[in-house]
């Protein structure tokens, strides 16, 4: 599904001097299977999901991502979005005067579209949108809003979630959906996973917290500092991160 | 004292000018005040800080003839509104290079309570009820063009809506123009809302091609107590066209207006809104939404409202979208007299650059006299948000089409005060 080898990016910083921010990192997620990334403050994992989303600010300096045996990096948003990943993202963008609910369902029909399907009228959208509404919790009134204007933190992470159950697509990143969630929210964001987990479909979730994966139980887990993977291991890794914090790792990585 | 800037053309044509009909001593007195002024005064130059951007070299470049097809007989070939254009229940009425030609209304009941004819005739039949709203005492240095308008008018609208009158249907406005070049038109309108009376108007100015003529309108409105106006103005002229209007609005008690002003034509367009709140409690709200495509396109919109009397309420919502090497410039006045207590005012101007040779001038100006007032103001000039535009992306959306819905998103809140959903639609669609 996805392969990344050997990823350097930098960004550039105030005075315009190029900062690294992935040094040479490596990773592949087969279909099906869930990862999860974690890694203390500024290791670079929010970097890396957008990165694969397609955000401009970054300059990749070596290293290639494949995605479904494409060239990933080629591609713009938007074509990224059409051949199936998603990115939820750790802030959402406010947009007034936008729209959510058209928003979402032009996002639909141009998935839609590249499919070789016929685009949804508003009526079977707001049939297929509705049902969707309340697995994530939220009311029809968000459907009449502007994109994420005035939404909380929670309700912005809802619409997220609302979005990637109505694109279903192949590959899902979570950048940090279940910072700021209380217990309720975070179990929905499970659920929603939970029901999408498919032989077809990979997650890659970004998360500081062991607990999201409680419930979605990850088959890998990475830890990632200073821009490149450190180690890798299954679910017990989290539960060692947690008892332990994530100083141990950088030491074994300097031995 | 320097000598007027004027071009030649101007001079002697307004020099010259006289009616071919005749009129009452009142009018053709205040007539020849007004042309004395005006060509005493000349055309404003840029030290003039209400004309500071505005560039009239366009007019010295012209040589236009003034004409007055005035139609004597409408039944003869009066122009067919374009079919994009015509209102199915509306009430309409249609004007040819800036004169009245025809009105018709949808039902026969609609006509019993108002007057609707040409200026002309209203000076004839109505004389009475024209010098009573007639606002003489205009600010000829601060509305040269009002002046101008005054020396050389020979038709317009007259609209008179008696008390507690309600128009159920909009009253659609065409100001087409015929395929003749080089013309100029200055047509007066002089528009009177009775006691408790309703109205509505959708003003469209619009041309098929692109002539080369100058419309230089002065439109009066007068709002007596409670009576309500919505006047949405659409301006289409012809990309060749220079497009200045000026508006001077009178509010009486409790009345409220909306004024909503669209404007996507014309090389150089110079918009002109004076509101005076004369009595309590009166609200006024303007908004505008300017599109400009074309290199050297121009507008300038001065709004200037004046609140005379308490618990008033006004609004200012004015935004640009600019493309190419087009400039705009918006200045909102607020000048709040100390009677005028309790006054709640908002003001905002917003751009959209979609070029880097675009450029916008905002000029806010806030004059308080009075204690316990509510004003905020607020401009930003910016691009598209490259933020907004990498999530819609990031959903699958093409780039083109999260423009389009960022620019939407942007006129959104001005195109929802349009309360006919007809022409909403119709301006969204020019917006693309």
């Amino acid at each position: 599904m996805l392969e990344i080898n050997n990823l350097h990016v930098t960004v550039s910083d105030e005075k315009q001097q190029a900062k690294a921010i992935l040094r040479g990192l490596n990773l592949q997620i087969q279909s099906g299977e869930v990862h999860a990334i974690m890694g203390p403050n500024g290791s670079g994992k929010s970097t890396l999901a957008n990165i694969l989303a397609g955000r401009a600010d970054y300059t990749v300096t070596a290293g290639s991502v494949a995605f479904q045996q494409e060239d990933l990096l080629a591609l713009v948003p938007e074509d990224r979005a059409m051949r199936g990943l998603f990115l939820a993202f750790q802030y959402p963008t406010e947009i007034p005067g936008v729209n959510n609910m058209y928003f979402l369902r032009t996002a639909l029909n141009s998935l839609r579209k590249k499919k070789g399907l016929s685009p949804l009228d508003a009526a079977d959208f707001l049939m297929l949108v509705k049902a969707k509404l309340k697995e994530v919790g939220l009311d029809e009134g968000f459907l009449h809003r502007a994109v994420n204007e005035g939404f909380s933190g929670g309700e912005k992470k809802r619409n997220e979630v609302l979005q990637m159950l109505v694109l279903e697509p192949q590959l899902i990143i979570l950048d940090e959906t279940d910072s700021g969630l209380d217990i309720d929210a975070l179990q929905m964001v499970a659920r929603a996973v939970n029901s999408l987990r498919h032989s077809g479909r990979s997650v890659l979730i970004v998360t500081h917290y062991q607990r999201l994966l409680n419930y979605i139980e990850p088959d890998k887990i990475h830890v990632m500092a200073q821009g490149r993977i450190l180690k890798s291991g299954d679910k017990s890794l989290a539960l060692e991160l947690e008892a332990k914090g994530y100083g141990w790792i950088e030491s074994e990585a300097k031995a | 004292m320097t000598a007027a800037l004027l071009p030649s053309w101007l001079q002697t044509h307004v020099a010259n000018f006289s009616l071919p009909y005749a009129e009452p001593t009142w009018l053709s007195e205040y007539r020849t005040e007004q042309k004395a002024i005006f060509l005493q005064q000349g055309l404003p130059t840029r030290r003039d800080e209400r004309w500071r951007y505005a560039d009239l070299s366009c007019l010295e470049e012209m040589s236009l003839r003034g004409h007055f097809s005035g139609r004597s007989n409408p039944e003869n070939g009066s122009p067919r509104p374009l079919r994009s254009l015509a209102m199915t229940d509306a009430n309409t009425c249609i004007f040819e290079d800036g004169c009245f030609v025809s009105a018709h209304f949808s039902t026969v009941d609609e006509k019993k309570e108002i007057i609707c004819c040409s200026m002309r005739d209203a000076i004839i039949h109505h004389e009475s009820l024209v010098k009573k709203h007639w606002q003489a005492n205009v600010d000829t240095k601060a509305y040269p063009f009002a002046s101008l308008n005054t020396a050389l008018f020979a038709d317009g609208l007259f609209l008179y809506v008696a008390d507690n009158t309600t128009l159920s249907q909009p009253l659609h406005l065409l100001f087409l123009t015929s395929d003749q070049q080089a013309w100029m038109a200055h047509p007066q309108h002089l528009v009177v809302l009775g006691k408790n009376s309703k109205l509505s108007v959708i003003a469209d100015y619009t041309s098929n091609d692109a002539t080369e003529y100058w419309m230089n309108s002065l439109t009066k409105i007068s709002l007596a107590e409670q009576a309500q106006l919505d006047f949405c103005k659409i301006q289409n002229e012809s990309s060749q066209a220079i497009h200045i209007a000026t508006c001077l609005v009178e509010q009486k008690k409790a009345s409220t207006a909306n004024f909503l002003n669209f404007s996507f034509g014309g090389r150089f367009c110079r918009d002109d809104l004076t509101i005076m709140l004369q009595e309590d409690n009166a609200v006024c709200k303007t908004s505008g939404l300017y599109c400009l495509r074309q290199d050297q396109q121009y507008i300038d919109h001065h709004v200037d409202i004046l609140h005379h009397a308490a618990h008033g309420e006004s609004e200012m919502l004015y935004k640009g979208i600019l493309q190419k090497k087009s400039r705009a410039v918006f200045n909102g006045k607020l000048h709040v007299a100390a009677a005028a207590k309790k006054t709640q005012a908002y003001q905002a101007n917003h751009h959209l650059l979609l070029s880097p040779t675009a450029e916008a001038f905002s000029k806010p100006e806030l004059e308080i006299y009075a204690d316990e007032v509510k004003c905020k103001h607020g401009a930003t000039t910016g691009q598209l948000d490259a933020e907004a535009l990498f999530y819609l992306c990031s959903r699958g959306v093409p780039q083109a089409e999260a423009e389009r819905l960022l620019l939407q998103g942007f006129a959104n809140d001005v195109l929802q005060r349009v309360n006919c959903v007809d022409t909403r639609q119709r301006i969204q669609e020019q917006l693309l």
